[in-house]
């Protein structure tokens, strides 16, 4: 079949003032919606939701520890531990109504295996999350170098984000990646992502050291 | 694509090259194509992860041909799922501003709001009509392949294509007098 396509609107000129609207519209709607921090958001979620529908996330802990991407399964299991109706986007940037509708429904396409229950979808609304370092039974003088051996969600979907902004930019700009490490390391000392830090550090400086060369 | 299997049991996704570099291509594609199904934009993202969710589970049974457009296939019924969810529980829609993408600043803003009632017009569509429209005048496909993306005969994806203009236009003359 050879029928030639219609002409677009968006190249149409001179129009009634409705198709002419129209064109316009259509000329700037091909902005991009998502940001480049978006991206790496859906990234994050992408990742954790997986680790969470993986059979063996129960084991991940010791399973990742080769991983170039470990971060973002530990950052997942930990965000669905935890809770999981706690938006990993919602965390950084907006409040806004829950999306229990298309959750309930599947939003997966029809021709999607069942298997995505067990991902649940990060909600928008954001339930009050636990105290990062809840006081834990403090009357009992336990634990005295690991007072929060779990990291709160928050800490670990914000350094996750930028662990994964670091390592998108190892390339392009690695002595930025560098102090995007050093700023985890400083902002979350005691951190369970520390190895992947240490891991993007080491390409960092493995880059910069063959540049200069 | 095949790979190295199903990958279900697999914890991190972007441990497989092909699924790193289809996201890395397709996210921004992705997210403006939910964007102009219907997806309201503070779904956006959410919704983004479903489709990559799924490229995740079916990508080593893709079988060649254009990532793009069967990464597409699943935004469409991805949106189109989400859609009528919304439908059956309007109490959940958010509410739409005039400019659902924020404007950055002042040459922009016009653009922006522009945007916005394309998108307010694009409400008022039916969702097959919609998905046509979209996939035709903002994606730039043919229409061969829209009607491939839209699962509809060739001849009935022209047929809602000048149905969905011909509301829009009504939609934005009402609009502008």
């Amino acid at each position: 079949m050879t029928q030639e396509d219609p002409p677009r609107l968006f190249d149409l000129e001179g129009g009634t003032d409705a198709s002419s609207e129209l064109g316009r519209a259509l000329r700037s709607a091909r902005a991009d919606v998502l940001s480049p921090d978006a991206i790496a958001r859906v990234r994050v979620g992408v990742a954790a939701k997986a680790a969470a529908a993986s059979p063996i996330a129960s084991t991940a802990a010791t399973a990742t520890k080769g991983s170039s991407f470990g971060l973002l399964a530990k950052a997942g299991l930990a965000l669905v531990v935890v809770g999981a109706g706690l938006g990993i986007y919602g965390l950084s940037h907006r409040e806004i109504a829950p999306l229990d509708a298309h959750k309930e429904s599947s939003p997966v396409p029809a021709f999607s295996s069942a298997s995505q229950a067990p991902a649940p979808t990060a909600d928008l609304a954001i339930p009050e999350p636990p105290a990062s370092a809840p006081p834990a039974k403090s009357a009992v003088p336990r634990a005295p170098t690991r007072p929060a051996p779990q990291p709160s969600v928050d800490a670990v979907a914000r350094e996750g984000a930028i662990l994964l902004s670091a390592r998108r930019i190892l390339d392009s700009d690695p002595e930025r990646a560098l102090g995007l490490v050093k700023k985890c390391e400083a902002d979350f000392p005691d951190s369970q992502l520390a190895p992947e830090r240490a891991r993007i550090a080491a390409q960092a400086r493995s880059r910069l050291s063959g540049s200069v060369k | 694509m095949g790979g190295s299997g199903g990958h279900r049991g697999e914890r991190d996704p972007f441990q497989r090259p092909e699924f790193e570099r289809v996201f890395t291509e397709e996210a921004a594609y992705v997210g403006r194509t939910l964007r102009y199904l219907g997806v309201h934009d503070a779904h956006v993202e959410d919704l983004a992860q479903e489709v990559f969710l799924v490229v995740h589970r079916r990508l080593s049974e893709f079988d060649g041909g254009s990532l793009r457009a069967w990464v597409r296939q699943i935004c469409v019924h991805t949106a189109s799922n989400y859609r009528r969810s919304i439908r059956r529980r309007p109490e959940d829609a958010v509410a739409e501003p005039d400019s659902a993408i924020p404007a950055p600043q002042h040459e922009e803003a016009e653009s922006a709001q522009v945007r916005g009632r394309l998108l307010h017009a694009l409400d008022a569509l039916p969702d097959d009509q919609r998905a046509v429209f979209v996939l035709f005048e903002i994606e730039g496909l043919t229409m061969s392949e829209t009607a491939v993306a839209a699962g509809c005969p060739l001849q009935t994806a022209y047929s809602r294509l000048y149905s969905a203009r011909s509301k829009l236009q009504d939609v934005l003359k009402g609009v502008s007098s």
